[in-house]
């Protein structure tokens, strides 16, 4: 190596350091009387950011004292960061919240409680999707007013349908769990061999399957708790309890029929992958090679860039104690250490406002809180060729919370955990039940 | 680098839920997890189990491929490109390719081994084979890289060594057995010692592809510790975790450094 | 002796080995850069097709656009060129103290630098951040920069081994001459030991273009994201994952890192000739 190899070394080290100077920044700003105050606002969905970027310049031609910066980080990496800053105090000024952490974060007396300010500022609450809004709330306080909701409703592959002459799925599908309804029967014709035999011939050769009825697998919010519930059964007794029913008969047996789709009758695609990084599912069913799938109305926009047959939507199968779907929201809440709590507040204003709310409901991304631009949402997916009408049906019937509690996420590793060997076909229900209910004694009593 | 790793240790004798005030709590964090904690154990026999599977067969396969590369037969530039693109490629991409490419209904596999006429699920999507998938992938991922290693240190060998060896009629393998293996000593020591500490910290492909599953079949240490710290919010029980991880990392180091220095003379003339 | 003919087949059945190795090596990859150059509805299709039905180049400009990719560039390599220097300098001479100069406690240092391989940087996270805060180096390239600056410990240990194979005879001969630590360093071991340093260059320039949890805790605003950041934060949200649009990222950010090997191949070659010269 030459002197001319150290000189190229000591210049990149110049270029560095002159680019860091050049481009530096701080990362606290405060409002000075002639400075906006900045707020930074950190979501996990930079296809939302998009959206919110048409309505913040509108926030921010009322509001001129105050400007809002967003940050995205992707979601496996946003509650890791958000707890960092945490510790370290430098927690965003207003962060996007969910169920799944949120019963942890008011434990730890680091959200904003917004019930003062609501009362103030006279927000009517009947506006909004009552089950969506009891996400945020505890102990009678509200830490803010959802952003938007989401149903699970069936998403089946048309073209499939015609093939074989059977018409689409509507509100008429029902299932239980000792012969399967209507839902089993179809998904029985929708699972061909090789040789064009359906599951429901007698000739079917379960190793040489091209093609499957329905997708059966551990994803849990999309899939088995809203079958779960339909039984009869459920995951805790109310809302954020800590008494867990996934041991008891009704929700045993759901879980078994949903395994044995799989296992026994063949009709579901053996799948390990819980939809942590997701969408092994939603994979399966761009190959064209799935007929149902249960997911979420967030899914559409993927479907639509990623299918290349015609799909539709239909409300859940009836089970027998009705129709019942998971919701599930995101709210924007406020950090207890912000040093810009009225600026902030005022921000949530907008956000739960009509204008923004619109902004939303047109984009088509998800259905939001307000009950008022469910039609937009519906106008917005006509106009791409797809009837979301049912996303508002299941909103319109029983819908429950996605389960959570303190300390959820270990109860949920553990849940998962032992699914997965349900759904492997190494346990049956009552086992992995039990197991599980073990583990949750062991974590709640730590 | 080093306040934070004493602080590391500190945290491991307390509970700290990372939001609130961290409360001492003294050793308890690793009676816990020694005597109480199965996963532990698993977990950290896992770990084990993904290092045999992982590394004899990548060192092997690389230091074959490094002696092989360095006879500078044709086209040996390119191929020494080729073989490490798997490593500078980005974790996510690589680990979801590799999901889609396993997927055990319509991954890239499954037409292949029907021709074996093997059912693909039975193998892919089986509890077994999913650590040893783990480690398939970081076989792919790291074999170019440890064979570059490889190849650097073989460059250090002298020509002269060799021609001599010829001389003395010594032919191919017994070149390699005699005289390039104990020549590679302070390379392949660099590389053994590495690469055992990163198997014990292998994480991103298990967070990508598995997520721990299923069940715990892939559940190793480091993904463990992660959980705890920030999934679970207990960051003084995924501390002590990192306490004996080091611990155990550190016993095995000092054993490969005194036996790689006991044999190892580095002057040649 | 092996016959010539004998001597043909196990050349010849080498070669062919390292061909499907080679083929395995790059099938994951070509399915990266094709995922990102076919049209979308192609990318879950069954049977997998490996022939695009056309090319497109909609994903490349859709992801070009969701997200400020020159900046992450630039980012980048300011980040990759500081550290890659950093290491380079600082972590020979380190090496170079650890592998020639003798000193109390020296093996023993040694074990520990090396044992800070060997703690999980996840539980270091919180405590550096907190560190970073106080400095207000937050979103800034400093925090980028200096935890990595002084070279990492597996750039030391590299540079140790190879620097212990060079003769001492050489470093000797210097030292009669009258040359003191520094001039040793400059004149007998830089020239000797050109692949290591470019090999220890390599694998840091890598590392850190790929490095991504700390710059993801560390940084907060678009305009400081490096790619890895942005790959992993651009295209995955909760529920659903922008696939070609990541995938096409992730062919972005692969092609410089290509580039830079077959530079760097070539100066391999050269310092073995170097290296055989004495």
């Amino acid at each position: 190596m030459k002197r001319s190899t150290y000189l190229v070394f000591a210049l990149a080290l110049a270029v560095a350091c002159s680019g860091t100077v050049m481009a530096e920044g701080t990362s606290e700003s405060s409002g000075t009387s002639s400075q906006p105050v900045e707020l930074r606002f950190m979501i996990w969905d930079s296809t939302q950011r998009d959206t919110y970027e048409l309505s913040i310049p509108k926030f921010e031609e009322k509001n001129p004292g105050i400007k809002i910066n967003i940050e995205v980080a992707g979601w496996a990496q946003y509650w890791p960061k958000l707890q960092t800053e945490m510790a370290g105090g430098t927690a965003p000024d207003i962060f996007w919240n969910q169920i799944r952490y949120f019963p942890s974060l008011v434990e730890n007396n680091v959200l904003l409680d917004l019930t003062p300010f609501i009362e103030r500022d006279k927000i009517d609450l009947s506006k909004y999707d009552k089950t969506v809004l009891k996400i945020f709330q505890a102990d009678d306080k509200i830490y803010t007013i959802a952003k938007d909701r989401d149903a699970i409703v069936l998403v089946y592959n048309k073209d499939l349908f015609d093939k074989v002459g059977l018409p689409y799925p509507d509100a008429s599908m029902d299932w239980n769990p000792r012969d399967g309804g209507k839902l089993f029967e179809v998904a029985k014709r929708l699972t061909l061999d090789q040789s064009g035999n359906s599951a429901a011939d007698p000739g079917f050769e379960p190793k040489r399957i091209v093609q499957y009825g329905i997708i059966s697998d551990n994803r849990g919010q999309p899939f088995h708790w809203n079958f779960v519930l339909m039984n009869g059964g459920g995951v805790q007794r109310e809302p954020l309890s800590r008494e867990f029913l996934l041991d008891k008969p009704k929700t045993v047996e759901a879980m078994q029929f949903l395994a044995d789709l799989v296992n026994v009758h063949h009709v579901a695609p053996p799948a390990t992958t819980a939809d942590y990084h997701p969408g092994q599912a939603r994979q399966t069913f761009a190959t064209g090679r799935l007929a149902m799938i249960t997911d979420g109305s967030w899914v559409f926009k993927q479907f639509q860039e990623t299918a290349n047959f015609r799909w539709g939507v239909a409300p859940l199968p009836e089970g027998p104690e009705g129709r019942v779907s998971i919701t599930n929201g995101i709210g924007e809440t406020i950090s207890a250490d912000s040093k810009n709590k009225e600026e902030s507040w005022t921000a949530l204003k907008y956000f739960a406002g009509e204008e923004n709310h619109r902004f939303f409901a047109e984009a088509g991304n998800v259905v939001t809180s307000l009950k008022s631009m469910e039609s937009v949402y519906v106008d917005f997916w006509k106009s791409q060729g797809v009837d979301a009408s049912p996303v508002i049906e299941m909103l319109s019937g029983k819908t429950a919370l996605s389960p959570s509690t303190k300390g959820w996420n270990e109860i949920d590793a553990s849940i998962k955990k032992h699914y997965d060997l349900l759904f492997l076909g190494q346990v049956d229900a009552q086992t992995a039940g039990n197991n599980i209910m073990a583990d949750i004694q062991r974590i709640l009593n730590n | 680098m080093v306040l934070p790793t004493i602080s590391a240790f500190g945290i491991s004798a307390t509970k700290w839920n990372i939001l609130g005030l961290p409360q001492y709590v003294g050793l308890s964090n690793y009676f816990d997890l020694i005597f109480r904690d199965p996963v532990f154990w698993h977990s950290l026999w896992l770990t084990v189990l993904y290092t045999l599977y992982e590394i004899p067969i990548q060192l092997v396969i690389a230091l074959v491929l490094a002696i092989q590369l360095n006879k500078g037969m044709a086209g040996t530039g390119i191929f020494r490109t080729i073989f490490v693109m798997p490593w500078i490629t980005t974790p996510i991409a690589v680990g979801l390719i590799w999901k889609w490419i396993l997927d055990p209904n319509f991954g890239l596999l499954v037409k292949p081994l029907s021709w074996f006429g093997i059912h693909a699920p039975t193998i892919l999507n089986s509890l077994w084979f999913a650590l040893p998938s783990i480690a398939l992938v970081n076989i792919w991922r790291f074999t170019g890289y440890k064979m570059m290693l490889f190849l650097a240190g073989l460059q250090s060998i002298p020509h002269t060594v060799y021609e001599a060896a010829e001389i003395d009629g010594a032919n191919g393998f017994k070149r390699v057995w005699y005289i390039t293996l104990p020549l590679l000593k302070p390379a392949t020591m660099f590389v053994v010692i590495t690469s055992l500490i990163g198997s014990f910290k292998i994480f991103d492909t298990v967070f990508i592809m598995t997520q721990g599953g299923p069940g715990d079949a892939t559940r190793v240490y480091y993904f463990y510790l992660y959980q705890n710290a920030f999934e679970f919010f207990k960051m003084g029980y995924a501390s002590a975790m990192a306490v004996l991880l080091f611990m155990i990392i550190m016993a095995m180091t000092l054993v490969q450094y005194w036996y790689f220095k006991s044999q190892i003379t580095y002057d040649l003339t | 002796m092996i016959s010539g003919k004998q001597r043909w087949l196990f050349v010849s059945l080498f070669y062919f080995m390292i061909v499907i190795l080679a083929v395995v090596s790059l099938v994951p990859l070509y399915w990266t850069v094709l995922t990102a150059f076919r049209p979308q509805e192609e990318a879950f299709t069954y049977p997998p097709s490996f022939v695009p039905s056309r090319i497109v180049f909609d994903n490349i400009r859709s992801t070009w656009k969701l997200a400020p990719f020159g900046r992450f560039f630039f980012n980048t390599l300011v980040v990759t060129a500081a550290c890659v220097s950093g290491q380079i300098v600082f972590g020979s001479l380190a090496a170079y103290a650890f592998a020639r100069m003798e000193f109390p406690g020296r093996d023993f240092l040694f074990l520990l630098i090396l044992g800070g391989m060997m703690i999980p940087p996840v539980i270091t996270l919180i405590p550096l951040f907190i560190m970073m805060r106080q400095f207000r180096w937050i979103d800034t390239y400093y925090a980028l920069i200096m935890p990595y600056l002084w070279g990492q410990p597996i750039g030391l240990f590299l540079f140790r081994q190879f620097f212990l194979t060079i003769p001492k005879s050489l470093e000797d001969a210097a030292t009669i001459d009258g040359c003191g630590h520094l001039r040793i360093f400059q004149t007998v071991i830089v020239p000797n030991a050109s692949h290591a340093f470019l090999t220890v260059a390599v694998i840091t320039f890598v590392f850190t273009w790929n490095n991504f949890l700390w710059p993801l805790i560390v940084t907060n605003r678009e305009t400081m994201k490096v790619l890895s950041v942005a790959i992993a934060t651009t295209f995955q949200s909760e529920k659903t994952v922008l696939w070609t649009n990541l995938m096409s990222a992730a062919t972005l950010s692969v092609a410089p890192l290509i580039l830079l090997f077959l530079v760097a191949q070539k100066n391999f070659v050269e310092s073995i000739q170097l290296s055989g010269i004495k």
